[in-house]
């Protein structure tokens, strides 16, 4: 038997007790509903802009039919870039899996790209050429139907529609709210392929591999180039992994040195050494970047990249990164970068990275250039002091290459590297060094 | 009413789990756990710890992680300089201490070093600078989203952001993977998407194109 004090106190615990679950629950449910109220309000704000960037989209589309002059081109041209810039950040931020939406993304990317590439001729022939307006046409009734499919979608949500209600929370695949989107994307889906020079456009996506040769090797014959390559390195094995079929195609091994393993891929086109991905922890040396350099440089030279030379450096904590650049006849060729990486404790050669010499590396034939060093160099900024200038070919965001003068400047403490077309006089493209503890950045 | 002592016992037991679940609903459902993301990069990290040790405020290694005993070293340090004691490596601490915050360009490396980290941990080093090149791929992809944070977030883009391992803290080599990833290196050549087919539970994912496996990731098209 218990005496009654006890049970007293037992049952006032209780009661203590389960008054408090219950207010944690209440609070809980609180704190719930106020975290699933801002999460869903900010789902209606994205499909809100969405819809909204959308329905200008259509309208400056259809403006851009009708303008014929170059002020309001230009204006319109600018409204369209911002609006799919816009109305693909705000679809990233919807609850729906992408693969249920890349069609629209890339509708919206392509347009906003095309826009872009139109504002440049724009800026430069100061009006649109008759067949680019014919493909505007094309594009203005995708986006019309795209506009009228969102637009009925949204005007068939309840006014106490809730996104988050309607979607699956474990399982992104299966969501009611996605599929009221489906007709959104089926609307995407029927575009034609756009040509032209600008963001995401086809030349840029499926970029031309240009620098391999066009012999493809077998699997034994790239163990044979990989033993040679690494004869001087102290190589102790090699290991077939496996091949890659991406943009490149590759025999892929894993070497082993006295001092790392290193992942190298091998073009199965000429046994190129496309890319080489390692990592190395801590040593007792302590190279200087000038030290890096010269391994790199004779690294690259021990593996077929012959005539490369250091064109920028950047040291990021242990690890030196070198960008390597064909010279000839004095211009530096920038298009065909390959890029080592060295572990300036261990000296170990941790990395390279050949796949912009590979796109780019043909023999060029180079127009004399227009202007004079001294002449391009009166179209610097009189604000930057010139310090280096050097004949280059620089590869010009979406319109090829272009044979460019290079000014190392300083401002400041800023450095600068200005770029001024050879040809035209134009300056195509400036940069500037950032320093971090990351290293330094070229932006 | 009468009571034996089982009843009671029984009670006691009933009240003893009432209580804790009423803590536990607490903890974990009203925020009274605080995640902290220090912000600061380990490489800064570094060099605080560097910087502190030679003026005599901090005695520990140099970790790299910004931990308690850091934290003390820096709050000693901001005592002794006049500025406000709080162990956080704000502007004025930044400038006393003679480092320079992350510029925009960091951030990218941070998150890329994280997303890494959590998605690919475990798995050996060219498939972490693999999943990093996924990443940039789909920023440079028209399918997807424009920026790096906007590839990372996107719903249900992936697993370790869905259930918030993005958040632990990124390791070295994460770090390294991610600069590698930024200053170009690409092992899948073009990749965007990897799975890991023992896991992977959309049936879509298995239609795409296969370029190759690394570790236990296969990488598509």
């Amino acid at each position: 038997m218990v005496n009654k004090k006890t049970v007293w106190a037992v049952l006032v615990t209780m009661i203590i007790a389960i008054v408090a679950l219950f207010t944690a629950m209440v609070i809980f449910l609180v704190y719930y509903k106020t975290y699933s109220t801002q999460l869903e309000n900010l789902y209606e704000r994205s499909l809100y802009e969405l819809t909204s960037n959308i329905n200008d989209i259509e309208v400056d589309m259809s403006k851009l039919i009708a303008t014929n002059s170059a002020d309001s081109q230009r204006e319109v041209l600018n409204n369209i870039y911002n609006n799919c810039s816009l109305a693909n950040n705000n679809l990233s931020c919807l609850p729906i899996q992408n693969n249920k939406v890349d069609k629209v993304n890339k509708f919206i990317n392509n347009l906003g790209g095309y826009a872009y590439s139109l504002l440049t001729h724009v800026n430069t022939n100061n009006k649109l050429t008759e067949e680019q307006l014919k493909q505007v046409e094309e594009l203005y009734s995708t986006s019309q139907i795209m506009s009228y499919e969102i637009n009925t979608y949204f005007n068939s949500l309840k006014f106490d529609y809730s996104i988050i209600k309607d979607i699956d929370i474990s399982n992104g695949d299966n969501s009611n709210f996605m599929g009221g989107l489906e007709n959104v994307q089926s609307s995407a889906s029927k575009v034609p392929t756009l040509i032209y020079d600008g963001p995401f456009s086809e030349s840029v996506v499926n970029k031309e591999i240009k620098g391999l040769p066009a012999e493809e090797i077998s699997k034994e014959t790239a163990l044979n180039k990989i033993k040679e390559y690494f004869k001087n390195y102290n190589l102790q094995d090699v290991k077939y992994l496996s091949d890659t079929n991406g943009k490149f195609e590759t025999y892929d091994f894993m070497v082993e040195l006295d001092n790392s393993n290193l992942y190298v891929q091998l073009s199965k086109l000429g046994g190129v050494v496309v890319n080489i991905t390692g990592y190395n922890s801590t040593g007792t040396k302590n190279l200087t970047i000038q030290e890096c350099e010269t391994l790199a440089h004779n690294f690259a030279s021990d593996i077929g990249f012959s005539d490369m030379y250091s064109v920028w450096s950047a040291q990021t904590g242990d690890i030196v990164y070198i960008n390597l650049a064909p010279i000839v006849n004095g211009i530096i060729y920038y298009p065909d970068l390959v890029k080592v990486k060295i572990n300036a404790k261990t000296s170990a050669i941790i990395g390279l990275d050949s796949a912009n010499y590979c796109y780019n590396h043909v023999k060029r034939t180079l127009s004399t250039p227009s202007l004079s060093f001294d002449d391009a160099q009166k179209l610097v900024s009189p604000l930057l002091n010139v310090e280096e200038r050097n004949l280059t070919v620089i590869s010009n965001d979406y319109v090829g290459e272009t044979l460019a003068y290079e000014f190392i400047c300083s401002w400041n403490d800023y450095v600068y590297y200005v770029y001024i077309d050879a040809m035209t006089g134009e300056e195509c493209n400036i940069m500037r060094v950032i320093k971090t503890y990351n290293g330094d950045l070229i932006m | 009413m009468k009571f034996n002592n089982k009843v009671l016992k029984s009670c006691v037991i009933i009240n003893i789990l009432i209580i804790l679940t009423t803590i536990l609903v607490l903890i974990f459902n009203c925020g009274v756990t605080t995640k902290k993301v220090s912000g600061i990069t380990q490489s800064e990290t570094i060099q605080i710890q560097t910087n502190l040790k030679n003026w005599g405020y901090y005695s520990g290694e140099i970790t790299g992680s910004y931990d308690w005993a850091t934290k003390q070293a820096v709050i000693k340090f901001q005592q002794s300089n006049g500025l406000n004691p709080t162990g956080a490596i704000d502007g004025a601490t930044a400038q006393a201490l003679g480092i320079y915050m992350s510029t925009q360009a960091n951030y990218d490396l941070y998150l890329l070093a994280k997303i890494i980290h959590a998605e690919a941990r475990g798995e050996p080093y060219v498939g972490k600078v693999a999943v990093g090149a996924v990443i940039l791929n789909r920023v440079n992809s028209p399918d997807f989203p424009n920026t790096i944070y906007g590839v990372i977030y996107q719903p249900w883009a992936f697993t370790a952001v869905h259930d918030g391992q993005i958040d632990l803290e990124p390791d070295p080599e994460s770090y390294q993977a991610a600069q590698d990833a930024l200053s170009g290196w690409d092992p899948t050549y073009g990749c965007i998407y990897y799975y890991n087919p023992s896991v992977a539970t959309s049936s879509w994912i298995f239609n795409r194109k296969v370029v190759t496996t690394i570790g236990n990731h296969v990488f598509a098209i």
